[in-house]
């Protein structure tokens, strides 16, 4: 699965810089980034908490809060156009219909309570022409993410659903404008390790199947190694290493990456499963 | 073996209004008739995801909240007949340690505050002996007294919060940790220090522990045996080794294949397998089951 880059990257990151004003000092959250996501490449950036990996992700997708920042520098580029320096309408246009989407970790917090989900799906569909193409859309749009049962979950309200429902209706809403990236930012930490593994499941299928290329934010190795072709590893807000994925696992060059993979491993350690598990 | 510190016989807890005329009503079983018991020494994992009655069964069993019906024990004596001198004695015995180190810790406590007051509460200290006994604690769980006795929980990590939840569970000499998801609010590089630590932890002192988790690769490095939760009912039950190297509930397997594992080549395989299996089945017109067995293969 493990593309080879062909052609210019999707969206490309250049010594990308955002430090924050946090009570009158500087943070440095993310510190001179370079990162490329090349067309149908999943892209892991794996760091722990305050490394800067979310800030990177939502510098990337132009979603920073404006008033902390004290220096947003560098280039972002999708499909070559400065992303940073975008005016908001050409931002909007760029989520709307070419095609850079987010999904956020906790699903609940980004659905609105009162909204049946086809209400809500149907704002993210807002550029079809009548009620009947949004239904037929909607639809299809669930059943990609492996909802099913559409005509009773469209008419539900998100705390009607469970939490591995509402993360995949989120997809939904992210794929709505027909993507070629999609910024997942921690998509799975709020769900069950069953719920986890059939979300990153249906990742991987849109992945494979749309051709989507997909830049996962995460904490877990695990999930990583599960759906990510190439990966960065961030450590106060710098890239500390990157390499594809089995180069990174096999032989880490940085000592901070082999000391999250000692944990990883340590946390999925595969001995008791001895006859499954080991080939 | 001796008398077990907890035992739970057929208890049930049931949430929700019971109809007036004695039907169920609209009440909903979230713990559904179970036993179990956990001896001295002994690691035990309760696994199911959230909504199986996991952190229900643990509120009952450390006597937070009672049981619907059925029975919880301590050391043979029903809860039920606890006098007040028994409960402290139990409180001081049984400890819980929760998810979330942030909401557990009083914020307007420093940690030397926090690690005091249940020393001197349970005279386990006295005004002479209590800083030396604040240090050893928290060298215990790997921290600098000199450092962290000063801190607020918000000047400290996650990770840091954590220790000091199980410090101040350690300082009153347990015999049983009853721990709800201790590890999963955490980053992963904290998990396995926190993890070990537990391990340590349970191993010097002989302590008795109830790990609540839905994560198998935790219960599978630390517990002696496990209980599989599904829908306030257990489905499965054993030593750790026999149930997750040979599971003989469905559930159990579902959980088992959906477990990660921190190596690329292991999840191609199992993808590749995953792939040729639903292939083969949408082939034959069968739903493929997704079964870690065959996915290894």
């Amino acid at each position: 699965m493990s593309l080879s880059p062909a052609g210019p990257p999707l969206l490309s990151a250049r010594d990308v810089k955002v430090h924050l004003r946090v009570h009158r000092r500087i943070v440095k959250a993310v510190d001179g980034v370079d990162l490329d996501v090349y067309p149908g490449q999943c892209v892991g950036i794996v760091g722990e908490s305050g490394s800067g990996k979310s800030t990177l992700g939502r510098a990337m997708t132009r979603l920073l809060p404006n008033v902390e920042i004290a220096e947003l520098s560098g280039s972002v580029r999708f499909c070559g156009d400065d992303v940073l320096a975008m005016a908001p309408e050409t931002m909007r246009a760029l989520r709307r219909h070419r095609g850079l989407s987010m999904v956020f970790q906790d699903p609940l917090s980004y659905l609105n309570p009162t909204l049946r989900i086809d209400r809500q799906l149907a704002e993210a569909l807002r550029h079809l022409a009548d009620r009947r193409a949004v239904q037929q859309k909607s639809a299809e749009l669930l059943q990609q993410v492996g909802l099913d049962d559409t005509a009773r979950i469209l008419r539900l309200y998100p705390h009607e659903l469970s939490g591995g429902m509402r993360q995949r209706v989120l997809i939904a809403m992210a794929l709505a404008p027909d993507p070629q990236i999609l910024v997942a930012d921690e998509p799975t930490t709020a769900l069950d390790a069953t719920v986890q593994y059939q979300v990153i499941q249906t990742l991987r299928r849109l992945n494979k199947e749309r051709n989507l290329a997909m830049l996962i934010i995460t904490h877990d190795l695990g999930m990583v190694a599960e759906l990510c072709d190439q990966v960065y590893v961030m450590q106060g807000g710098k890239i500390v290493e990157a390499a594809d994925v089995f180069t990174l696992f096999d032989a880490p060059q940085n000592a901070y990456t082999a000391s999250l993979l000692a944990a990883a491993r340590r946390l999925h350690q595969t001995k008791v499963l001895g006859s499954a598990a080991t080939p | 073996m001796s008398t077990p510190i907890l035992s739970a016989r057929s208890i049930i807890k049931s949430f929700g209004r019971r109809s007036w005329f004695g039907g169920a009503g609209n009440a909903r079983r979230a713990v559904d008739t179970i036993d179990l018991d956990v001896n001295e020494g002994e690691t035990l994992a309760i696994v199911g995801e959230s909504g199986s009655g996991k952190s229900t069964l643990a509120r009952m069993l450390l006597g937070l909240i009672k049981p619907t019906s059925g029975e919880v024990a301590y050391y043979g004596q029903p809860m039920d007949a606890f006098t007040a001198p028994d409960w402290a004695t139990f409180r001081k015995a049984v400890q819980p340690i929760f998810q979330d180190p942030a909401s557990s810790l009083n914020p307007r406590m420093r940690v030397d505050t926090t690690l005091s007051n249940v020393l001197l509460r349970h005279r386990l200290a006295t005004r002479d002996t209590l800083a030396a006994e604040i240090t050893e604690l928290l060298a215990s769980v790997g921290l600098d007294a000199a450092q962290f006795h000063d801190r607020y929980p918000h000047q400290l990590s996650g990770g840091q919060q954590q220790r000091i939840a199980i410090a101040r569970a350690m300082a009153v000499r347990p015999r049983l940790i009853i721990a709800d998801e201790p590890l999963s609010s955490l980053d992963m590089s904290v998990q396995a220090q926190i993890l070990d630590l537990l391990i340590s932890l349970k191993s010097s002192r002989n302590l008795g522990l109830v790990l609540i988790s839905h994560d198998l690769n935790v219960v599978d490095a630390i517990s002696d045996r496990v209980i599989v939760m599904y829908l306030g009912k257990v489905v499965e039950a054993g030593p750790t080794r026999q149930v997750l190297g040979n599971p003989a509930n469905d559930y159990t397997r579902s959980l088992l294949a959906a477990k990660l594992v921190a190596d690329p080549h292991l999840a191609r395989e199992r993808r590749l397998a995953m792939d040729a299996a639903v292939a083969a089945a949408s082939k034959s017109g069968q739903t493929p089951t997704p079964d870690v067995q065959g996915a290894s293969q």
